[in-house]
Formats: C-alpha cells, structure tokens, sequence
C-alpha cells in the first residue's frame, strides 16, 4: 500500500510544463560503463578469522572467515560497490512503478548483498540464514530511522520501507555484530547502479541529453559529484572511471 | 521554582550558569546554528538560514515550523503568547542544560553525563511510538514530570501544567528548527545549491513528521498480566535466548567487551545496566514493554515487534524480568544521580564538538 502511496507522491511532483518523458531502455539511452583502480589493490585481513573462539556468536560467525568488503577489488582492477547515479531524475521525468521486491540476507554474519540501490518505496524483505539474532540498523539522513531485531532464521523476511529519497548511500549495520556493515542508497527514480564484482554498471532508459552522475564508495565517500555524459536516445554510452588507490583510504574505527 | 533535586544534581556549576545569563531578563540573544550549516559557503548558509527564520521565527517571535498561519489574528496572538511562555519558562530551567536553541551545549552540559539531550536533532529516546517516529507530546510531557532517572534530568513534578505544556511546546519548535535546518543544510551540501522547486519538500516533511505526536502510543500486543515470579523465569531465559543478552550480557550489566556504538549524537553508547535500578525510560511495566517492542530512538537498543508478534506473551515476560533485575539493587548500592562520569572516548571531530570537559 505504501508503494501505492510513493506513487502518488512522485506524481504529484510532476512538473506539468516540461514535457512528460516516456522511459523504458527502447526510447532512452544507456550508459555502461567499469569503474577501474589504479594502482595495486590492498590485501584486507577478514574481519573474522574463521575459527576465532573469541568471536560473538562464534559457532555462526566464526564458521567461515568474514570478508572484509570495504575495497572489493575484481577483474582487470574493476572496484566493486561503486554507487553510479543522478542525485536527482531530470526533471518532468515520471519514473515508472517499482514491482520488484528487493532480498536482504545475512549469512555468515555478513550482510548480502553488501551494497544495494533501492528505490523509494519498494518493499525490501530482509532475512536472515544465520542461527543468531541481528539487528538491522539504517543511518539515513532523510528518512527516518529504522532498528529492527532479526530473529534466528528469519525466514518470511522482515518487511523494510524506505519513503524519502537520500542524497547519498547511507549505512546500514548491525550493532550486536559489530563489523557487519552495509550501504544502502535510495532515490525517488531508477538511474541508479551498483558495480558488480568486477566493477562493471550499466544505467538504461535515460533520457536524451547530458546527464550529470554521482559516483560513491564507501572509503572514498564522493569520487564524483557531476561526471557529464550526454546520452543519445536509443544509443549505447561507453565510460571508464579511474581512481587512484589512494582516493581509497582504510577507515578509521 | 526549581525542584530540591535539580539543586543538588548540578550543585555550583548550576547557580553560576544562572548568574552568568545575567540580571536582565532572560532572553537569549539568538539562537545559534549549527555546524553543517557553518560548514556551508557563506552564501549557502545564508540561504539557509533566511528559509529556517521565514518558517521557525526568531528568538524575539518564535514560530512552530509545522504550523501554518492562520486567518485569525485572535488565535495566532494567544499562539504567539503561548511559545513566548514556552520561551520564558526554557531560559528559566532548561537552558543551562539544553543551550538556548537546543542543542544541548548549555553553559553546564561538559560536566554532565550523560550530556544533555541536543533536541535539534528532532530524536527522542523515551518515546511510547515506533523506532525512528516522533515522541507523543505526552511522552515529553512524562519525560519532564518523571525526570530522567540516573542522569541529571531533573523531574519539574511541581511545575504548573501550562508551563509544563507551553514548555513543551517550546522544546518542540526547536526540534523542528533544528530538524529543517538540518536538512536544508544537507541538501544544500550536496547540491550546491537550494533548488526552490524543492525547498517545501523540506519543510512539509518536517510536519509531517510531527504530525502524530498527539495520535496514541503503542498499545501491548496483549494486555497486561500479573507479573509473577513464573515470568520472571520465563523472562530470564527469553532474555537470554531472544537475543537480549547479545548487547546486555547475560547478567543484564551491559558489559559485553565489544558492545561500543555510537549514539545518533555521536556518544558512544553502552546497552544498559539493566540492574542499576535506574531505569531511564520510567519504571512502569508499560514504559518497558515499550522500549523492548519499539527500541530505543538514536541508539542501538533494536525493536523486537516483528521478532516477538508471534509470542506476545514472552514480551510481558521479559519485562517481568527486567523489573526484577532492576529492582534487586534498589535497595542497595546506589549511584547517585547524574554521576559525573566522561565518556570513554572523545567525541570524533567530526561531530564538530571539543572533548568533555571532565575527561581524565
Ligand atoms: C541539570 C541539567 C538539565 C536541566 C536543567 C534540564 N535537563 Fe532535560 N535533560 C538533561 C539530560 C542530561 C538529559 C539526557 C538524559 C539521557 O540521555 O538519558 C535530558 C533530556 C531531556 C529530554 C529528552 C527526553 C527524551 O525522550 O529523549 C527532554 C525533552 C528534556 N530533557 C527537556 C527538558 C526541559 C523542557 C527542561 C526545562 C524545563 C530540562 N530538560 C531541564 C539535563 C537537564
Ligand atoms: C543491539 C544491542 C541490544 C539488544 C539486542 C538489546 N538491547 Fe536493550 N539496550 C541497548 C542499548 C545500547 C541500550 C541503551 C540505550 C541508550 O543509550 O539509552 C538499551 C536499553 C535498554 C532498556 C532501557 C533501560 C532504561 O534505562 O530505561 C531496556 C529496558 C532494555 N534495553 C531491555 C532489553 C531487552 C529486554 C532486550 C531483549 C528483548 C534488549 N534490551 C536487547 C542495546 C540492546
């Protein structure tokens, strides 16, 4: 019902003098694009070392090691995790209805997927494959916040809404697991991506122009804050972002 | 008239503040803003403030940012009254704690712990609504009548109802003058800009938000029973089953070693001393059912509504238990209230604040 109610509000922000834009990947453009490192990637230690006796519910979380996924760094130097997106829709744009509904799991007492685009509205279930509580903690500046316990096993999935747009990712924890940490980022329109494991996105039914994009890492927080491209209707767009492995610092605890 | 137990809470420090707020009358100058919008360009920051005083006012005609004017000059004249009482009543008894718009930087508040609450944030820990919602006007109301048991918060017991509501009324403005400069800031950060087009987004959210804080709090899943010693049992091992103990240790001390978070003030926060006997948020039965089906606003203590719906019996148990451990050093030990104690860590840079005064 909510998602019904998302709707109505985007409509009603629709500003009638520009024309309505039609969207679908058939009359817009798209963009692709692999976000690339430069320079050697840094070996991260898990952040739990499988076996660790000393761990928080070790029988669970010390099962296997915990990746550390805070620089995931993949074929070819592709960065894993970038956000790539317009902060805002262009304006006079009518996004169209979100359907999908978005998993969350935790598993191993790591949050998956680790960094997830959301749209404002859409109903997000979060699970859980581990034998042990966890809470989900969102940081969001606009909307409000949520902590929700998640009990062992959670199967049917805990129902999660977000119904403000934010200008970028946010964190999502867990405060018992204290490691566990994710990014969500939630806009009102559907340019938005997330780089696969070898750092490649694409972003499809964009209107025609020059768009400006903003790209985000967790370490590196802005790398971009409007990168242009100029989409052509029905025409592919190829970019290469670089980033000095320095713009990705470790941070600090 | 301030009660005995404020007097001997804050005992010199407090006389002092009051006497540095001067002899004249205690109006404050201005209120300040805050560190995101002092971290803006100055243009932008203007920007901003000049939005923020067309919709909360200023100190001299304070204005409720949710409340939109009225064609009644009868009615908006009692409303004007209403929140200069409000005002007066702060910059009496609260400001020395809260600071003059909210924030919680008083002239006493770096010897205080834990400090007091910064309102511009628009979050509120002791709430009867759901995790990440507004307080209930009432809630704030209880909050000033009750105290804040084990801190400094002093309970206004005596205090007559219309300042206590006025007052309150107060409290509120500035949250929401906090709450939208707070956005306004944000978004201008990330823009660079203020868009007109989306400026009344900003300030509708904001009465929006509110707009509940006189709807009903949370009703229990199911009414309350007797809380017998049989509960008590049952308690103790959903507490130590249902995930309690995770953050509360299994003797519900909080001293879990790596139970560190951040509170949404930037204070690192520790889960709750459950048998310190002081339980911050009230002492009834029903208070606690709260805190455990919706958490606790700014903190890591999570809502287990969604973990617990299909057992609502377990919750009343729990609160059986928590009760029981909290009562058990009543007699006792006592800490004395508004211990002065530093937090463990300097406060990150970040949040823009200089390290406690009382840090050793
Ligand atoms: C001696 C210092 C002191 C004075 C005076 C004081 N407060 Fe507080 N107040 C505190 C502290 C400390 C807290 C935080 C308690 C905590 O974090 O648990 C607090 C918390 C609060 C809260 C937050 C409750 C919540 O749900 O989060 C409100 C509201 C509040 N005070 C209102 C007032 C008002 C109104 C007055 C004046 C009538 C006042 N206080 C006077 C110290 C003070
Ligand atoms: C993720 C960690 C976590 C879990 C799990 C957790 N708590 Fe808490 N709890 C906290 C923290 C942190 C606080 C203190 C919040 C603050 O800063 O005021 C707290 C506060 C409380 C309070 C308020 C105490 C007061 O002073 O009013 C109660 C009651 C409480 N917890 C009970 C429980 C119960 C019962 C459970 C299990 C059903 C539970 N908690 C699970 C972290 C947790």
């Amino acid at each position: 019902m909510s998602l019904r109610k998302s709707v109505g509000f985007l409509a009603a922000c629709l500003c009638m003098g520009g024309s309505v834009l039609a969207s679908g990947p058939a009359d817009g453009g798209t963009v692709v694009g692999k976000v690339i490192l430069d320079g050697t990637a840094p070996t991260l230690a898990p952040l739990v070392k499988s076996g660790d006796a000393n761990v928080k519910d070790k029988e669970v979380c010390g099962a296997a090691d915990v990746p550390d996924e805070s620089l995931v760094v993949g074929d070819k130097g592709g960065v894993a995790n970038v956000f790539v997106y317009l902060r805002r829709a262009p304006k006079g744009y009518k996004a169209p209805e979100v359907k999908d509904q978005l998993v969350l799991d935790q598993k191993g007492c790591v949050f998956l997927p680790h960094a997830a685009a959301i749209r404002v509205g859409q109903t997000i279930l979060v699970k859980s494959s581990d034998a042990v509580q966890h809470n989900l903690h969102t940081f969001p500046q606009r909307n409000d916040p949520s902590n929700l316990l998640i009990k062992a096993s959670e199967d049917k999935g805990v129902a999660l809404k977000y119904t403000k747009p934010e200008s970028d990712p946010i964190e999502v924890k867990c405060d018992i697991h204290a490691w566990m940490s994710s990014y969500h980022l939630i806009l009102d329109h559907p340019f938005m991506a997330v780089t696969d494991k070898d750092g490649n996105f694409k972003i499809e039914g964009l209107p025609a122009g020059t768009h400006e994009f903003r790209v985000w890492h967790e370490r590196a927080g802005l790398l971009e804050k409007e990168y242009k491209v100029e989409v052509k209707a029905g025409a592919e767009k190829a970019v290469e972002l670089k980033y000095a492995v320095a713009k990705f610092p470790a941070k600090k605890k | 008239m301030v009660p005995l137990r404020a007097l001997s809470v804050v005992p010199a420090v407090f006389g002092l503040a009051l006497m540095s707020a001067g002899c004249q009358r205690a109006e404050p100058v201005q209120w300040d803003s805050s560190e995101q919008v002092k971290k803006l360009t100055p243009e932008l920051g203007e920007q901003v403030t000049k939005i923020v005083n067309e919709n909360a006012g200023s100190v001299l005609k304070p204005k409720m940012v949710s409340e939109k004017p009225v064609d009644d000059h009868t009615k908006t004249v009692r409303r004007e009254l209403q929140l200069k009482h409000g005002q007066d009543v702060y910059m009496k008894r609260c400001v020395q704690c809260h600071g003059v718009s909210g924030d919680g930087n008083g002239d006493v508040a770096n010897s205080l712990y834990p400090r007091p609450r910064d309102y511009t944030k628009g979050i509120f820990k002791f709430t009867s609504t759901p995790y990440g919602s507004k307080p209930r006007r009432d809630d704030l109301i209880a909050t000033l009548r009750r105290g804040v048991t084990g801190t400094s918060m002093p309970a206004f017991r005596l205090l007559p109802k219309e300042d206590i509501e006025d007052v309150v009324d107060y409290v509120i403005l500035l949250a929401q003058r906090g709450e939208l400069e707070v956005q306004l800031a944000n978004e201008a950060e990330a823009s660079e800009e203020l868009d007109p087009d989306y400026i009344s987004e900003f300030i509708d959210d904001v009465g929006a938000k509110w707009k509940d804080s006189s709807g009903p709090p949370t009703q229990p899943l199911t009414p309350q029973p007797e809380l017998t010693p049989e509960r008590v049992a049952l308690g103790r091992e959903a507490f130590l089953t249902k995930g309690c103990s995770k953050c509360h240790a299994e003797d519900g001390r909080g001293h879990t070693k790596d139970n560190i978070g951040k509170d949404a003030w930037g204070h690192p926060t520790r889960a709750a001393d459950l048998t310190s006997g002081m339980l911050r948020g009230g002492q009834e039965p029903i208070d606690i059912y709260r805190r455990i089906l919706n958490g606790i606003n700014g903190t890591p203590m999570p809502g287990f509504r969604n973990a617990l719906e299909s057992e609502p019996e377990t919750v009343w148990n729990l609160v059986s238990y928590v009760l029981d451990v909290s009562n058990r050093r009543r007699s006792g030990t006592k800490i004395p209230a508004g211990l002065i104690k530093p937090y463990s860590e300097p406060v990150p840079a970040a949040e823009g604040e200089a390290a406690p005064a009382g840090a050793e």
